[in-house]
């Protein structure tokens, strides 16, 4: 019972620290919630108003209907056309243009005779991410236009249909992915600061003279974090809810015990990320250590399957990985939480180990 | 004249209120002599020296310095001046005499010059064998010397210095004041220096009593203290200071109830020994203290007493050795040994943005008080140290004396048997300094054990014992008699404890 009361201070004190300033209140909620709305527009893996340019050396009523195709695809900006070799270059190495046309001037020809037709696609390889995607949107054009011209209508035609997303929104995937990432950078924050800043500020020290053990002292540190980051995720789920309109099939319950288990995962391991650092630039520097690797290899940007076997070993110890595996599923697909034991098993393992261990450095500190 | 200060006001804006940094100071100043600045934590001696320096605008009166006015002619008596702030602008990743080389060549000083100054100055300040060193290593007092070099190279007609002493130990602080003479007597400079350690008056030729803003005397050091003559016989400086104050001495504390020979020992400690590395801080320590005895743990800078403090706090594990308390060992009762300890911290260490009461029931819960109890223990706190009107306050705002006193009352709410006190009353006015210790002596007189650590050798005074260190060696043990008379028969104990140190 005593234990239990000093606890209750001990939190209370946590929760004051974190709440009573003002300046402090504002910044825990609003900058997660600013950013999952500025994001939830401006981050997307779409290729949107791509500027490409056609080089006609048939001037054909072929060749023009190959252009209006692409003037007719929301993927594609078609400029005005190229006049010569010297012009596509110039205009593709200073980025008028990102994806060029060439049609040659026996390309007419060739259709009606028996030599295979030919059009040349040429892409501005520097980003080869956006590079690949227009090349492919280019190809599929292409090849919907060949389809039409086979004189036997017989070729078959591909019908695409996208489970849980039937019109590809991209924001139906990016949003559920977009909180568990500002939920990790929010946590990792606030745990690993207010240790920091105890350390800075002496007290620390104080707060270690008192009869509370380390573990008491880590475990209030991350309950209380639990307790704040709970109110800017809300407000995150309100918004992704009534403003996205991101279509929600799954148990509320089930999205709030994988919430919970993600949000205390990534508190063990700010802790621990805190427990090797002596002051405040040290630990945001060890956070930023962490988010970067964390972020780049969790599946958002890059697919997981093609890392190196290692990489996806070593990233099962990555929270943001699993919440980006489990998020978009309980939303889009509403699994059951059977389907998802296994991403609770690695995001509990997180916890228990990360926790351990911030205990253990803390420990040895003495 | 080199300074005449007329009438000087400055009031800053803190929130809503205003602070009177300074309300109409008046002074002027000879040169070539040493004047000291003095005044607790907060009195207003940085803000005056700046505005010395040029670098304030006074709200209200005027600065002369050099006979030049001090708003007008800023650049021309900042290219005079040589000025050491409280935290020196001294490059870590440089050498000592990289950073020598770097302030001359900003003051222009030349080639030649330079080198023929140099030699001199390291000598006088001693630090010519560490010229290659690092200034991040350096120990407190060594940066203060080098920031003094630095600031010296260009032959300063006057040296302005804020709190030169701050923080280092008594050795290093006659070391500076020896300095600082030297060079005063070599180059016909003047120096201005500020310090809130009363005891150094007597280094100085004039001395100026700052306290709140306001000019409470001007004189020679014993000017001042004849002042207290008709109070008390032989007043010490720091009792004219506080009949400067409040206008009467307070009566000179003892012990209503003395520590008995029979006490029970709370604390025993045998061959204690803590190492980093192949570094030994603390080398096979013994003592005891008992029920009712105020214990003090004296010695240098780096001498061991913070890794002993520690370690009898359980913040450090010891490497050998034993701790005892009431008899059984301190590393397997450290929560039940910790429940009845309170400890002041050398910073201030509480937090900062709760208010007053919010951190005692903090501290008062985390000892496990609660319920009725917390709020009569945390009534008595506030009318014991008059925290009262403060209660609502966030604790940063309150002024370093009531700092001081939050630490203290957060310390004692468990009413705790064995107390801690680190340096605890640094930086506090003569007059709370003298309560605190009237409630030190009253702890200890209830029975209380209490371990203190202090730079101030008056403080040590109080201790019914002393353990004196050097390199984490035990040097002299005693009570206050017993030491002067192991330290060479001294008069004073910062003599012997000088002389043992050395």
């Amino acid at each position: 019972m005593k234990v239990l009361n000093r606890l209750a201070a001990l939190l209370k004190k946590e929760l004051l620290q974190l709440l009573k300033n003002p300046k402090m209140r504002l910044s825990l909620f609003i900058p997660p919630v600013v950013q999952l709305v500025l994001l939830g527009y401006a981050a997307t893996l779409e290729l949107k108003e791509v500027d490409c340019a056609v080089l006609d050396h048939s001037r054909t009523a072929e060749s023009r209907e190959i252009k209006s195709r692409f003037q007719g695809s929301p993927t594609f900006v078609v400029q005005p056309d190229l006049e010569s070799e010297e012009d596509l270059k110039f205009r593709m190495e200073n980025r008028k243009i990102q994806l060029a046309l060439v049609i040659p001037e026996e390309f007419a020809r060739a259709k009606a005779g028996h030599s295979q037709p030919e059009v040349q696609v040429l892409v501005d390889g520097r980003n080869a991410n956006s590079a690949g995607l227009a090349m492919t949107y280019a190809a599929e054009i292409l090849r919907d236009y060949a389809a039409s011209k086979m004189e036997n209508a017989k070729a078959f035609r591909v019908q695409t249909r996208g489970w849980h997303n039937p019109n590809f929104n991209m924001q139906y995937f990016m949003i559920p992915t977009l909180l568990v990432l500002i939920s990790l950078i929010d946590v990792l924050m606030i745990s690993a600061l207010s240790i920091a800043r105890e350390r800075e500020d002496g007290t620390f020290e104080q707060l270690r003279m008192t009869p509370f053990a380390t573990w008491e002292i880590l475990l209030v540190k991350g309950c209380a974090t639990l307790c704040i980051a709970l109110g800017p995720i809300s407000t995150c789920l309100f918004f992704i809810h009534f403003w996205f309109h991101i279509p929600f099939q799954g148990s509320c319950l089930l999205l709030a015990a994988l919430l919970g288990t993600f949000v205390s995962a990534s508190i063990s391991i700010g802790l621990f990320v805190s427990s090797l650092t002596r002051n405040l630039q040290q630990s945001m520097l060890g956070i930023f250590m962490v988010i970067v690797p964390f972020g780049m290899l969790s599946g958002m940007a890059t697919p997981l399957e093609s890392m190196p076997p290692v990489f996806q070993t070593v990233m099962l110890a990555n929270p943001l990985r699993h919440g980006i595996e489990a998020l978009p599923r309980i939303f889009l697909e509403g699994v059951a939480f059977s389907e998802l034991s296994h991403i609770f098993y690695f995001l509990i393992s997180i916890t228990l180990v990360a926790f351990t261990l911030a205990y253990v450095s803390f420990a040895r500190q003495r | 004249m080199i300074i005449e200060c007329q009438n000087l006001s400055k009031t800053f804006k803190q929130g809503q209120e205003k602070v009177h940094a300074l309300s109409d100071v008046s002074f002027e100043l000879e040169a070539g002599k040493i004047i000291g600045l003095l005044g607790p934590d907060g009195a207003g001696k940085t803000t005056l020296m700046r505005h010395l320096c040029g670098l304030l605008r006074p709200d209200g009166g005027s600065v002369k310095v050099l006979g030049v006015d001090s708003v007008l002619g800023a650049n021309q008596i900042q290219n005079q001046i040589g000025y050491v702030p409280q935290k020196f602008g001294l490059y870590e990743n440089l050498s000592i005499s990289e950073n020598i080389n770097l302030y001359a060549r900003l003051h222009g000083v030349s080639d030649e010059e330079l080198a023929q100054r140099v030699p001199r100055l390291l000598e006088i300040t001693r630090l010519s064998r560490f010229t290659k060193r690092m200034a991040g290593k350096l120990s407190g007092g060594m940066k203060q010397k080098l920031a003094l070099i630095c600031a010296l190279v260009s032959r300063p007609r006057l040296m302005l210095l804020d709190e030169p002493t701050v923080g280092v130990d008594v050795l290093a602080r006659r070391e500076m004041w020896s300095i600082l003479r030297q060079f005063v007597e070599e180059e016909a400079m003047t120096i201005i220096a500020s310090t809130a350690y009363l005891d150094e008056a007597d280094y100085c030729d004039q001395t100026l009593i700052l306290f709140e803003g306001r000019l409470l005397a001007q004189g020679t050091p014993d000017e001042i203290r004849k002042m207290a003559e008709r109070f008390v016989e032989d007043p010490t400086f720091e009792e004219a200071f506080q009949l400067l104050i409040c206008g009467s001495v307070p009566e000179r504390l003892t012990r209503r109830n003395p520590v008995r020979e029979d006490a029970p020992v709370r604390i025993e400690v045998q061959d204690l020994v803590q190492r980093f590395g192949d570094f030994t801080a603390v080398d096979h320590l013994s003592f005891q203290i008992r029920s009712g005895e105020i214990f003090g743990l004296l010695g240098a800078n780096g001498a061991g007493k913070t890794t002993t403090f520690r370690m009898l706090c359980g913040l450090n594990q010891a490497t050998e050795g034993k701790i005892t308390v009431d008899g059984e060992p301190l590393a397997r009762n450290l929560e039940r040994m910790r429940s009845q300890t309170g400890y002041v911290a050398q910073k201030f260490s509480l937090y900062a943005d709760l208010s007053v009461r919010q951190n005692m029931e903090f501290f008062g819960g985390a000892y496990g008080v609660r319920g009725k109890l917390l709020q009569e223990r945390i009534d008595w706190a506030m009318e014991t140290f008059q925290l009262k009107p403060f209660a609502r306050m966030n604790a940063e705002k309150l002024a370093m004396g009531f700092k001081r006193r939050l630490a203290m009352a957060c310390a004692l709410l468990h009413q705790p048997s064995i107390v801690f006190l680190d340096e605890a009353t640094s930086g506090t006015d003569p007059i709370s300094r003298h309560e605190f210790w009237r409630k030190i002596l009253d702890l200890a007189d209830s029975g209380v054990a209490v371990i203190i650590t202090t730079h101030f050798m008056d403080e040590a005074q109080y201790c019914d014992r002393i353990l004196i260190m050097r390199d984490g060696l035990s040097i002299a043990v005693g009570s206050v008699d017993e030491i002067c008379r192991q330290g060479g028969n001294a008069a004073t104990l910062e003599e012997a404890f000088v002389n043992l140190v050395t």
